[in-house]
């Protein structure tokens, strides 16, 4: 049921994404949602929980973009390494780790996109934007990651709580 | 033998190796029948549709009755006339242009006499640095790949991807992107591409013809996408630099595609002889 339940998170921010930030321009430039959702299970779930809903968010949103195929799970995959292994060194609890970790994954993520832009000579590659969009996100990511990890946490603590009350019942 | 360090160090730089190579493989072979991307855009299409069409509807009721009633239907009256009327003095400037040059030698008309299918945009590429749009049209209303996508406006993409009721459809501002492009004033040829931003550049313009700000870059109809003559937007900033033979030139398209909601897919136009 956990499992369900990350999935619908995913699908959920996936057409939040899609459909209501791209329509309303106080949020144009806005970072990745999914981000916010594979730091939650890198933080917060063991491995056997999170891989599978990784690679599933990963692989959807390689079919939904107009790039090369693979490159979203390669982010959310390296993305979920260094978070477990950034959570031995640190307090994962504290409000100031998860106000860095957040915009450090969107810059993560940025930085892959735009080495794979130049590595792989795909398409246009202009500079005059490239700044821009990755500070819009990065400052996006600093206001609402940690509220968006703390809020994905309860409710899915909360859902799991219910859930067992259920089955116990 | 190794320690447990450098082994790891040593898996680590195999993974991203292979990594790299799947990543430049897959960057190749993007649209080479990917049954999954179909089967995810008729899966996840279906509920962005119905997200977009909620937006509107709360949209629409907040302007109609929330702000001025017959101020806010005056204005999309007026909306309406207008880009029929921008779309009317292209075409007449078009043929204007072509009529004073020598076209008894060449012989041709072009005629965009072909059908169109109305479409409504439905969601939006998820990522930041490409630009594509899904619209409710698949498959079942004749919709094929690389059908041209435009506006009363300008032009806006190109088909890239069809499900049986859904389609992606590649925005010229997308990065991929490239359309044969002429200035209309003088003919010089370019080709219009998308940098990922909301404007494009014209590329391969030679140096001995004059551009100006606010020239209009228009379809040339020779990438075989586009018909001839459709409008895609005007000379926004030229940059000379000190060498080089081409112009670099920033274009700013006609469609504002933060606000496009409908658009028109050209299922066949005919150039005749």
């Amino acid at each position: 049921m956990n499992y369900l339940s990350y999935i619908l998170s995913c699908l959920v921010l996936i057409l939040i994404q899609t459909t209501v930030i791209h329509d309303l321009p106080l949020f144009n430039g806005f970072y990745d949602l999914l981000i916010v959702v594979v730091i939650f299970l890198g933080l917060y779930r063991n491995l056997r929980e999170s891989l599978p809903v990784i690679l599933l968010a990963g692989f959807i949103m390689d079919n939904l973009y107009n790039g090369p195929f693979g490159l979203y799970m390669t982010v959310y995959l390296w993305l979920f390494a260094c978070i477990r292994w950034s959570s031995v060194y640190f307090n994962v609890r504290s409000i100031l780790f998860l106000a860095f970790i957040v915009p450090a994954g969107v810059l993560f993520e940025n930085i892959i996109f735009l080495g794979s832009f130049a590595m792989l000579n795909s398409g246009s590659f202009h500079h005059s934007g490239i700044y821009s969009v990755v500070a819009k996100q990065i400052i996006w990511a600093m206001i609402t990651g940690p509220a968006l990890i703390m809020l994905l946490n309860f409710s899915h603590s909360t859902w799991s709580r219910w859930f067992n009350m259920k089955i116990s019942v | 033998m190794f320690s447990k360090k450098t082994v790891m160090i040593i898996g680590i730089i195999i993974l991203i190796s292979v990594n790299i190579i799947f990543l430049s493989v897959s960057s190749k072979y993007r649209y080479s029948a990917y049954s999954s991307g179909r089967v995810i855009l008729n899966v996840i299409a279906p509920f962005q549709d119905v997200i977009t069409d909620t937006m509107r509807f709360a949209k629409n009721v907040w302007r109609h009755y929330f702000f001025l009633v017959s101020a806010a239907r005056e204005n999309d009256n007026l909306k309406k006339d207008l880009s029929r009327h921008i779309q009317k003095s292209n075409e007449y400037h078009e043929i204007e242009l072509s009529n004073i040059r020598l076209r008894n030698l060449f012989d041709f008309r072009q005629n965009m006499a072909g059908k169109a299918v109305v479409a409504e945009v439905t969601g939006a590429d998820p990522s930041p640095w490409y630009r594509t749009m899904v619209i409710n049209k698949g498959k079942s209303d004749g919709i094929s790949k690389g059908m041209p996508v435009v506006i009363p406006e300008g032009i806006v993409g190109q088909v890239i991807d069809t499900g049986n009721n859904y389609s992606r459809v590649s925005l010229i501002i997308d990065r991929d992107s490239a359309v044969d492009a002429l200035v209309q004033g003088n003919r010089a040829r370019g080709i219009v591409k998308g940098i990922s931003s909301d404007k494009c550049i014209l590329k391969y313009v030679v140096r001995r013809h004059d551009i100006g700000v606010g020239d209009i870059i228009i379809t040339s109809g020779f990438d075989g996408v586009f018909p001839k003559g459709l409008p895609i937007g005007f000379v926004e900033k030229i940059s000379q630099g000190s060498s080089g033979l081409f112009h670099e030139i920033e274009i700013t398209p006609y469609a504002d595609f933060g606000k496009i909601e409908e658009v028109l897919v050209l299922k066949s136009f005919s150039v005749n002889n």
